[in-house]
């Protein structure tokens, strides 16, 4: 099975109009470059996002 | 057409679920859980003859094992097209998974709540990371 598309079943839909307009572009744009494919959050990923928003 | 939803993503997803469930549970027992009396339903929603009745996606999200949210999206697209499926969640909002609340948490964690903007070198950089 592809490390990358599926999830265990979880509560229903988050609270999107909670989210901030930044938030709902960033999560947006995971959905746009991972083909919708709804990416796990790795070890290796948190990092690299560390990293980028360290140095922003 | 016999198949009208043939190659949609959800069609997709139900497909790859059943064969990587397949050691544990078989189709039948998924339809089963996901409460379809007529155990071909599994056969239909694969290959695309019917489409998800939205009614039951969570308790096929379930007996599939994805996050329900995921589903819904696809299933949205899937029963009212892709046009129809954003103006209702224009209007009501998108559903997040459970995976997208986890980057929402990283997000939030790794930039002290601070709201970062999506600037053009966190979109290169998120390229990367997701190996686009």
């Amino acid at each position: 099975m592809s490390e990358t598309v599926f999830t265990l079943p979880t509560a229903p839909a988050g609270p999107w109009d909670q989210l901030t307009e930044n938030e709902k572009a960033w999560i947006e744009f995971i959905r746009v470059i991972s083909c919708g494919s709804d990416p796990r959050v790795t070890p290796a990923r948190v990092r690299a996002l560390r990293v980028l928003l360290d140095t922003e | 057409m016999t198949n009208p939803y043939q190659n949609t993503a959800t069609a997709k997803l139900i497909t790859d679920r059943i064969r990587d469930l397949s050691h544990r549970k078989t189709q039948a027992e998924i339809a089963s859980e996901a409460g379809f009396g007529n155990a071909n339903m599994m056969t239909f929603l694969k290959n695309g003859k019917n489409k998800v009745p939205l009614d039951r996606v969570p308790s096929l999200a379930k007996a599939l094992e994805v996050d329900p949210a995921y589903l819904m999206r696809l299933a949205l697209d899937q029963s009212v097209g892709a046009t129809a499926a954003k103006a209702i969640t224009d209007i009501f909002g998108t559903p997040t998974t459970e995976n997208e609340r986890g980057w929402l948490d990283e997000l939030r964690d790794v930039s002290d709540n601070g709201d970062p903007r999506l600037t053009a070198r966190s979109r290169t950089a998120l390229r990367g990371i997701f190996g686009k």
